[in-house]
This record gives structure tokens, C-alpha cells and sequence, in this order.
């Protein structure tokens, strides 16, 4: 079921309502229950993966959590990393795999003839196996006991809000929430609701319009132009961004109003001041999940310099490749861990010609041209992330280089409305990231200008929102 | 449920309701505003031309189809050779499923003798832009239930979502905004044909598209098939013959070879067929295949391509209408040569 459907504003308030009309104690039945009816509503054969993935991962803590030896610990928690990172192979990486594996046979003649796997990607499986290994591992650190009630476990894997497209939850913060009591509080609710609001702004009327442009440029590379291709990245830079976290906006609010808070999960990336303060606002809970997990059991930064280097650039190369088993993927990843790299090369000699040219590091201009180079950064990584296969990408980025030909503009006014939506974003964000206007409207005391503000959102959704359904990116992974 | 959660409730509810009343009442205004200004304002011209279609038209051909249509058959050409009035009433992007909900709405009012149904070689693939397209139907659906029940294709709750008054009207406000503003008053489509002059630009890249062995690379373009669609095209047949007018199914030409030896062909050639419809086919005409420059894009004539074509086809369509006889165009075509 899909956040911008008819068929969620109308289960929304139904979950809402019985959740709070039942008794505490049966709660989670209900939560779980629509949980799954959530996700088979999409397909229901699928639902087998999370329980499958649940109770090994059950199964795998309590017995870690009995085990004598630390022997007999590791091994349930490589059960429960080989059922997870099993599953993910097979439903998301074996196609790739085999294809990569026969196109280096077929370089040297040798016949290899393993039939592709023809099986539809689960929805958000690379967010439900990563929130249960976390729970795994944490377990097996002694961060986190046991959980010996399998049904709220079941639900902590399955939460409908972020199922299939995060945050991703950690255990520690996120299971005790679900053994406490929420009752009904009208101001997390209209706080909840102002979120959910922001959030099919960002996708219904941002990301979804930007996407005609960028998929009309992207899918026929060949016919269009450099300037074209610059317009296209700089839109799906905004796209991916409203469309991933207007689903993030969506999932906390309505986690919200049931009682839950669910973590932040962007933090305004795009006015980031260099690619590290970039990772630190673009889906933050994955970014920690990797740092937590990957980066710091690496060695992180307390290591000599030539690994600490190799660390940052496995630990993107392996955040692309969790995106998608596609080249374009772990090129993206890839290039990230390049910039950072790059970055701490870099941070002297940067400090020094800015000391020469005489930029404080806290004014306006030296804050904008870290803004701008780092958005642009950002928007050139992109480039591989939406291009359908690597070359398409390269000639993109040849495209963008040699710079010529007309702009593609066949529908204008719904580019139009996709640079309205993204100046009145930024204006917003703005606001939030430097308090500049001293503007509130969602918050505003005066009753009229707040109601006026939520009307005007939900009547600009109506007016130049997209309505055709369509899915958010970030399902795929 | 203790009190001060019944309080915490009670205070929520109040809040949403009279938020959604506000909500109601600025829909209903602004739905109300929008509709006005689409029935009543020459803005959009292609508004305005569905608009003529719909409750004006009343030629005597009526060509239907997409922007293959609309730009390469020119009506005055057809009415000067055939000595038959005639209004070309394509839409572009739209497909036989449009065609399919507008063709009744016509036939409710006015009843042409002969009705020109141009379809793509792909037209019957599953191509789910087709249905997100129907949106520009969404003003008559609350007139024409013929529209309803296409329109409703395109999700399961449309109905639902036409309950607002503005959601017919979704996108269209900056060309009101702007035509009204500016008092711009963009003349209608005359006799629907609406054409580019601009030439193709060909590179070597391009007449690949041209050659054998772009043909042969098309034979491979096999796309699942919209069982929708195909009931559509039944549909528009059945309708068509039921009310007495003259179905005549045309191909424009093509540089692509999208489609050309497609299960989709096969099946409108089969659907035609046994309806005994004649289908024109001209998406591999030699003539047009050796002037790339009569062509605005891979798939669309430019102004001087579609004036060859029309003379063209009008001149077959001349030969099919036996003003002396009683055959049925259907009958005639049986004995003409494809021209494709």
C-alpha cells in the first residue's frame, strides 16, 4: 500500500481509531495485523520473508542471549546475519551477480549459463533485514536483552509506518516504545498530521512532478542536450530528496499520532557545508546503521591514515551497493567515499587559500560557496544513481561538459510547477536551517494564519500535485 | 478511555472537523472558479478543442486518433477531395481508450457518416501513461457516464477523488492564471489539425531507423498486450457500427519501426478483421520512407509531410466512398490494394 493512495487515507484513520479505542493490552495484535496487511496488500506471498526473517532472528537473540560461550553467541549471530544478508542476496543481488559473473566469463570465451532468478524485488527488504540485524548484533554486543515476547518483536520488524522505506529503527529506542502505553494526545496528533501534510506536499506536488522531466531526459539520454541534462540532475537531486523524505515525513507523523517517535531521518542535506555534514542529514538512520556497523567494527578513524581512507570508502562503496545491485549504485557509493576521502586531503590547503582570500569561516559567502559546492557534489553523485546503466551516465556526464543544444522543455508549466515547489521547499527550509524571516506558519499562534497555512498546503496539493499513484524511489531498495 | 483522553478527543475532532469543513468550502470555491474559466475562456486551445468535439462538432468525418493524427491529416485536404466536411478531432497522447470514451459522447449528439480512427502499430501494449493521460477527460465526468467508466481505469477510488471539485481541474491553473492575466485568447485549432513545420534533423544515427535491419530489430519488440485496450478497440468498433457510421482505421507514417511486426498489430488486424473494417496502413509507406524530411520527428509528419499524406489518403479514401453504389466502404476496401 502506498502513502500517496486513497486506499492508505482511508486505512490510516481506521488503525488510528481501533488502535486507541482498544485495550493497552491488545494493542499490538492490531498493529501487527494491519502491519501485515499493509505489506500484503502489495504482494501477500512476500509477508513470508518478514516472518521468516523474524523469528530466526527471535529464535537467533534468545539464544544468544542463553549462551555460555561466546563461541556458541557468534554462532546465532551468524545464523541470524545469513538468513538476513541470505535473503537480501537472493531476492535482490543474485540477478546482478550472475550477469556481472557472465559477462567476465564471456570475456574469455567460457560458456556460463545460470538462468536469472525471476522473482519480483520485495518491497523494503533492505530496510526490514537491516533493522533486524541491528537488533541482532546489539544483542549479541549485551547492548540490548532478548526479546522474549515474539509478537511485539514481530511487530518491531514489521511497524507499518517505516516497513518498507525506514527510518530504520534501532532496538534499543524503538521496542520499549511498544510496550508502553500511548494514550491519545491531541497535540501530537495535529503535530503527527502537520508532518504527514509536509510530506505529500513533498512527494505529491515536488518530487512527483520533477520526476516527468527527469524521467523523460534520463530514459532517452541520447536526444537531449547538456543544459537539459544539467536541469534534469539538479530536479531529480530535489526529486529523490522529497521523495524520500516526504515518505520519512509521513512514516514519523503517522508513527506520531499512534504514540511513537521514530527518528529523524534528514536534517535539511542539501544546505550541508561539506559531504561529511551532507551524510549527517541525508538519511541519517542509515548512515548511523553504517557507521554503527560497519565503519566503526572497521577500525573507523582510530586506525593509521591509508586504512582509516580505505574504511570511509568500504563503508560507501557497501552504502551503494544496499541502494541497488546495479554499477550505477556502487559507483555512486563509490564516489561518495572518494569526496571524503578527498575531504580530509583537502581540509588544510582549503583553510589556508581561504585564510589568503580573507573568508571568515562563519561568514555568508564562505557559507554559500560550501552550500553550493557541496549541493553540487552531491547532484554530480547523482548522476550515477539515476542513470539506468553506466554508460548512459557517462555520456550524461559528457553531455553536461560539452554543453550544447536547447533546454528540453515540452511541457512547461509542469516544470513550472516543479520550480515552484522547489523554491517555496527551500524557502521553508531555509527558515528552519537559519531563522532568518522569523516566519511561523505551521506553528504560528494565531489560529487563523496556522489553519490558513494547512489549507494552503493541502489546496496546493489538489491544484498542481501529481496524482497518478506512483511509487516512492526508495521502495526499490 | 479515561477523561482526559475523551478531552484530548473531543478537542482533536473539533479541530479536524472544522478544518476539513474550511477544507470543503475553499475546494468548492476554488473547484467552482477553476471550472468556470475552463468552460468559458479561449486559453487552451486544446481544452477548447475537446470542448468542440464534444458538444459542437458536426462534420460529417470525424477523425479521431493521437498526435500522429492531429499532426499529419490535414481535414481541409480530406474535405476538398472527398467533397465531405470534416473536423479532425485527435487529441494528443491519448490512446484508444480515450478515443473509446469520447467516440459515444459524439455519437449522443451528432452521427458522421464516416469516422477516420488513427491507431499506432504498439497502440494495444500496456503502457500505464495511457490511463494517467485519461486525466484530461476528468471535466466531463461528471456529465458523461461513458467517461465514468473509463476514467474510473485509472484507480480503483477515482470516484472518491472526484468528489472534490478542484481534482478535475489539477494542473491547469497556471494556463488559466496565465490566459487569463494576459488576456490571452490562443486561437482555437480551426479544423483540428495542428501541425509543426519544423524538418528533422536526420544524423547517420537516424536512417538506421530506416533500414532492414531496424525492421528486423522491431520484429523483436514484443510488449504485454492490454486486455483493456483490446476491449476498447472492440468496443469502439461495435459502437461505431451499431450507430451506422463508417469506421475507416488509418496508420500514419512512421521513421520508427517500433511496433511494426508487434503482437499488437497482429491483434488490431484480427479485431478489424473480423469487424470488417479496413485498415490503412502507411507506417512502412515506401513514398514517405525515402523523405525523412517531410518528417518532424521519428514519428510525427511536419506541415509538408502531412499535406502529401493527406492528399494521399484522401484519394484512397475518394476511391472507397462509392457514391454511385451501395457497398459499404468495408465491402470496397475488400477489393483495394493495402496502400501500406
Amino acid at each position: 500500500m502506498l502513502f500517496n493512495s486513497v486506499e492508505f487515507l482511508l486505512f490510516f484513520p481506521v488503525v488510528v481509531v481501533i488502535y486507541f479505542l482498544l485495550n493497552h493490552r491488545y494493542r499490538w495484535i492490531m498493529l501487527l495485523l494491519a502491519s501485515y496487511y499493509f505489506y500484503m496488500s502489495w504482494r501477500p506471498e512476500y509477508i513470508i520473508l518478514i516472518i521468516v526473517s523474524t523469528l530466526i532472528d527471535y529464535f537467533a537473540a534468545l539464544q544468544m542471549g542463553r549462551a555460555i560461550t561466546p563461541q556458541r553467541k557468534k554462532i546465532f549471530l551468524l545464523l541470524s546475519l545469513f538468513t538476513n544478508l541470505g535473503l537480501l542476496f537472493t531476492f535482490k543481488y543474485f540477478n546482478f551477480f550472475n550477469d556481472s559473473v557472465r559477462a567476465a566469463f564471456n570475456t574469455f570465451n567460457i560458456f556460463y549459463d545460470v538462468p536469472a532468478f525471476q522473482m519480483l524485488l520485495p518491497v523494503g527488504i533492505s530496510f526490514y533485514t537491516f533493522q533486524t540485524m541491528s537488533y541482532s548484533i546489539d544483542v549479541y554486543r549485551g547492548i540490548k536483552e532478548p526479546e522474549r515476547h515474539l509478537g511485539v518483536f514481530a511487530l518491531y520488524v514489521s511497524f507499518f509506518p517505516q516497513l518498507v522505506a525506514g527510518p530504520i529503527e534501532r532496538s534499543t529506542t524503538f521496542l520499549p516504545q511498544l510496550f508502553e502505553k500511548h494514550e491519545f494526545n491531541a497535540a501530537r496528533a495535529v503535530s503527527g498530521l502537520k508532518q504527514m501534510l509536509w510530506g505529500f506536499f513533498k512527494k505529491l506536488v515536488v518530487a512527483d512532478r520533477l520526476a516527468t522531466y527527469v524521467d523523460a531526459v534520463y530514459n532517452n539520454p541520447q536526444e537531449h542536450s547538456g543544459l537539459s541534462m544539467i536541469l534534469a540532475t539538479v530536479f531529480f537531486a530535489f526529486q529523490i530528496y522529497c521523495d524520500f523524505s516526504g515518505y520519512s515525513d509521513i512514516a514519523i507523523g503517522g508513527a506520531r499520532i499512534l504514540g511513537f517517535d521514530l527518528m529523524e531521518n534528514f536534517k535539511r542535506p542539501y544546505f550541508a557545508k561539506s559531504t561529511k555534514d551532507f551524510w549527517a542529514r541525508w538519511h541519517i538512520s542509515l548512515s548511523t546503521w553504517f557507521r554503527d556497523y560497519v565503519y566503526i567494527p572497521l577500525g573507523g578513524n582510530r586506525v593509521v591514515k591509508w586504512r582509516w581512507y580505505y574504511n570511509l570508502f568500504i563503508t560507501f562503496l557497501i552504502s551503494g551497493l544496499w541502494h541497488g545491485a546495479n554499477w550505477t549504485f556502487i559507483f555512486w557509493g563509490a564516489l561518495h567515499g572518494v569526496y571524503l576521502v578527498l575531504a580530509i586531503w583537502f581540509t588544510q590547503p582549503v583553510s589556508r587559500i581561504s585564510g589568503l582570500l580573507g573568508l571568515k569561516s562563519e561568514s555568508g559567502l564562505n557559507t554559500i560557496i560550501h552550500v553550493v559546492w557541496t549541493f553540487t557534489l552531491a547532484s554530480f553523485a547523482w548522476i550515477f544513481f539515476r542513470a539506468n546503466q553506466i554508460s548512459d551516465a557517462f555520456l550524461i556526464i559528457e553531455k553536461i561538459f560539452t554543453f550544447q543544444g536547447p533546454v528540453f522543455l515540452s511541457n512547461l508549466s509542469s516544470v513550472a510547477y516543479g520550480i515552484f515547489g522547489i523554491l517555496l521547499l527551500l524557502l521553508v527550509e531555509f527558515q528552519h536551517e537559519y531563522g532568518f524571516f522569523n516566519i511561523k506558519l505551521f506553528n504560528n499562534t494565531n489560529v487563523v494564519v496556522r489553519y490558513s497555512s494547512y489549507a494552503a498546503v493541502v489546496l496546493l496539493i489538489l491544484l498542481i500535485g501529481v496524482f497518478d499513484g506512483s511509487q516512492f524511489i526508495y521502495f526499490q531498495f | 478511555m479515561n477523561k482526559t483522553e475523551r478531552n484530548n478527543w473531543k478537542r482533536f475532532l473539533l479541530k479536524l472537523i472544522s478544518f476539513v469543513l474550511i477544507l470543503v468550502v475553499l475546494d468548492f470555491a476554488f473547484g467552482a472558479i477553476l471550472e468556470y474559466f475552463y468552460w468559458n475562456h479561449n486559453g487552451d486551445r486544446y481544452a477548447r478543442h475537446l470542448q468542440y468535439t464534444v458538444k459542437e462538432a458536426d462534420e460529417d468525418l470525424i477523425i479521431m486518433g493521437s498526435s500522429h493524427a492531429m499532426r499529419s491529416i490535414n481535414p481541409a485536404i480530406l474535405e476538398q477531395k472527398t467533397g465531405i466536411k470534416s473536423y479532425n478531432a485527435a487529441q494528443a497522447a491519448q490512446s484508444i481508450l480515450f478515443h473509446n470514451a469520447l467516440l459515444p459522447v459524439l455519437l449522443e449528439r451528432h452521427k458522421p457518416s464516416i469516422i477516420v480512427l488513427e491507431l499506432a502499430a504498439w497502440e494495444l501494449d500496456y503502457m500505464p501513461i495511457h490511463y494517467d493521460r485519461l486525466s484530461f477527460l476528468l471535466p466531463y465526468y461528471k456529465d458523461y457516464s461513458e467517461v465514468r467508466q473509463t476514467v474510473d481505469l485509472r484507480s480503483r477510488f477515482e470516484n472518491l477523488k472526484m468528489l472534490s471539485r478542484i481534482y478535475p481541474y489539477n494542473s491547469s491553473i497556471l494556463t488559466i492564471l496565465q490566459n487569463v492575466l494576459t488576456g490571452r485568447e490562443n486561437p482555437p485549432l480551426g479544423n483540428g489539425f495542428d501541425t509543426h513545420p519544423t524538418v528533422m534533423k536526420i544524423d547517420p544515427n537516424e536512417k538506421i531507423a530506416i533500414s532492414d535491419s531496424a525492421i528486423a530489430a522491431g520484429m523483436n519488440q514484443q510488449l504485454r498486450q492490454d486486455s483493456l485496450k483490446l476491449a476498447a478497440l472492440i468496443d469502439f468498433c461495435q459502437t461505431a457500427n451499431k450507430q451506422g457510421t463508417e469506421l475507416i482505421v488509418v496508420m500514419t507514417p512512421k521513421l520508427k519501426t517500433l511496433g511494426i511486426n508487434s503482437i499488437s498489430l497482429k491483434n488490431i488486424s484480427k479485431i478489424l478483421n473480423a469487424q470488417n473494417i479496413p485498415l490503412l496502413n502507411y507506417s512502412r509507406d515506401p513514398e514517405f520512407l525515402q523523405h525523412p524530411e517531410w518528417f518532424y520527428d521519428r514519428s510525427h509528419l511536419n506541415t509538408e509531410g502531412a499535406e502529401h499524406f493527406s492528399h494521399k489518403l484522401a484519394d484512397t479514401l475518394k476511391a472507397l466512398i462509392n457514391k454511385n453504389s451501395d457497398y459499404t466502404i468495408s465491402q470496397k476496401m475488400n477489393e483495394t490494394p493495402d496502400p501500406g
